[in-house]
């Protein structure tokens, strides 16, 4: 017969009190369905496995990000399993009540432009990165198909054709939905020079589709 | 194809309608791998083991057996504080004559248990120039421990600090018999010197130095002598490559100088065995004895021995030449 004292539990819900740390819901059966910062506290709480999910939901923009700076499919996965590791080591100077995904991807693209610092800048690859495109959502016949990804291929030479900081607001604040206040939080300016430099970017994106001939209705 | 115009709306769906290639399937086995294979940082580990709850399991007999041995532990500090065996703790706040009375009582208590309290009291004594309470003290000491070290030197201090010279230098004489290297052996020498009297000199041997007691070598009949000769023989195994020299001086007595010198030769020799077989040569002088002592003086002994060492290497070239 043994007995068991559970000590220093007190600290633990001390933490919790002073709002360091939240408790975890532990009976939500399926974790794809908690919020991200119900999954960052749930890793803080020591669930580490948890964090498997916001991997899962993020890897791909983050992926794509690293792709579009270094042009090299094992650069960008190194990059982002770098960016990965990182924002994990972080994870607790994430302040409770902001949004996980522009948090992390702020830290992607430090770290991407920090490696483009450092390192010379590859031949750029565009081609490839548009063979490999694969789409998600799958169209309905082949028709579709090749509509869209002429389309995607189109705009993504076009995107490559603007300055890589006008590239990447556009990219955050439209592919990834993402609205101005979190996008001068990402890229660390002020509002109204996002704004304007969308406004900016949308116009020189807009004259290389239209040099390209490009008929922007064809696959609305 | 020609350039086609369309409004800012189509184009912002159109930047949101297209999609990203997937991030390579192993990605996130990777990622997780690596999280894996990391060790925690220390602060890591402190905070988890702060904030995470701990269990801590024990069986009813072990608590039995750890209850009672604490409560046995307890219950035996309280006796011993209730008969703390005639110690009185000293208040040493006070004046300094209410400490050294407190220290008296402590030292008192029994001599052979309390010899550090004992000689503490005697430096206090000697410190405050009360040189006839600290003989008093250190008598005590060397009562229970006759070679204690500190006790023979300071006695022998005490005495020659009261202008007892003939107790000092029999006090100082007792200390070199037992105690003769480092830095108060040096001083011992030098306090017998200035009272006159060289008994122990000191003889570089080899690269090192030693005390000998140059009487008991120039009696024949010193129960001292063997001992000494012992000391030398010691001196000389850790000068390896080197030959003795004996020197005896006696003025006007030129047989007696060759006899002692011969027979300290015989002996010593003896006593190096051959195992160290050191060469030893002896001479001897119907002078007296010129040389300059530990405090720098010269000085004449009728009655003297001098005691060095050469190099082989440098013997030889003499030799040569």
């Amino acid at each position: 017969m043994t007995f068991s004292i559970r000590q220093p539990y007190i600290f633990a819900k001390a933490a919790m009190f002073s709002g360091r740390i939240k408790e975890y819901p532990r009976k939500n059966p399926d974790p794809m369905n908690l919020s991200d910062e119900d999954i960052v506290d749930g890793v803080l709480a020591g669930e580490k496995e948890l964090y498997a999910v916001l991997v899962e939901r993020y890897q791909r923009p983050v992926y794509n990000l690293m792709y579009r700076y270094s042009h090299n499919m094992e650069e960008a996965a190194d990059l982002t399993q770098e960016v990965f590791v990182r924002t994990f080591d972080r994870l607790r100077s994430f302040r409770a009540g902001s949004s996980f995904f522009p948090w992390l991807y702020a830290l992607a693209v430090n770290q991407a432009n920090d490696w483009s610092r450092s390192r010379a800048r590859r031949k750029a690859r565009r081609e490839d990165y548009v063979q490999d495109a694969m789409f998600s959502e799958a169209p309905a016949d082949q028709q579709a198909l090749i509509e869209a990804k002429e389309t995607a291929e189109v705009i993504d030479r076009a995107l490559a054709g603007l300055p890589v900081e006008t590239r990447e607001l556009l990219i955050f604040r439209y592919r990834h939905e993402r609205s101005i206040r979190e996008a001068a939080m990402v890229f660390k300016i002020s509002e109204s020079a996002v704004k304007m430099r969308i406004k900016r970017g949308l116009d020189d994106l807009q004259q290389e589709l239209e040099k390209a001939g490009f008929d922007g209705t064809k696959t609305l | 194809m020609e350039p086609k115009h369309f409004d800012r709306k189509k184009l912002e769906q159109l930047l949101a309608g297209t999609g990203e290639p997937e991030a390579p399937p192993w990605l996130l086995t990777r990622i997780m791998a690596q999280l894996d294979d990391r060790r925690p940082s220390f602060s890591e580990r402190m905070r988890q083991w702060w904030l995470h709850p701990q269990s801590v399991s024990f069986s009813p007999a072990w608590l039995v057996v750890t209850v009672t041995v604490a409560i046995g532990a307890f219950w035996l500090g309280t006796i011993a504080e209730q008969h703390p065996g005639q110690h009185r703790k000293a208040d040493f706040t006070g004046e300094q004559g209410s400490a050294m009375v407190a220290l008296t009582d402590i030292a008192e208590a029994n001599y052979s248990d309390n010899l550090p309290s004992l000689i503490n009291l005697g430096h206090n004594y000697l410190e405050s120039g009360e040189y006839q309470q600290a003989l008093l003290q250190y008598e005590k000491v060397l009562q229970a421990a006759p070679l204690e070290p500190s006790a023979l030197y300071n006695r022998a201090l005490a005495y020659r600090m009261l202008k007892d010279t003939g107790r000092a230098e029999q006090a100082f004489l007792s200390y070199l018999d037992v105690h003769r290297t480092g830095k108060w052996g040096r001083r011992a020498i030098e306090h017998l010197h200035e009272l006159g009297n060289f008994t122990f000199r000191g003889y570089r041997i080899g690269a090192g130095r030693v005390v000998l007691n140059m009487t008991a070598l120039l009696s024949p009949d010193s129960p001292a002598r063997p001992q000494e000769l012992k000391h030398l023989a010691g001196a000389l195994s850790r000068a390896p490559g080197s030959e003795l020299h004996l020197v005896v001086y006696n003025q006007g007595n030129r047989s007696a100088a060759k006899a002692t010198a011969t027979a300290l030769q015989a002996q010593l020799t003896k006593y190096l065995g051959d195992e160290h077989a050191i060469p030893v040569r002896g001479s001897w002088f119907d002078v007296a004895e010129t040389f300059t002592d530990t405090n720098g003086t010269d000085r004449q002994l009728t009655t003297g021995l001098l005691i060095f060492t050469r190099s082989l290497e440098q013997s030889n070239r003499r030799n040569s030449i």
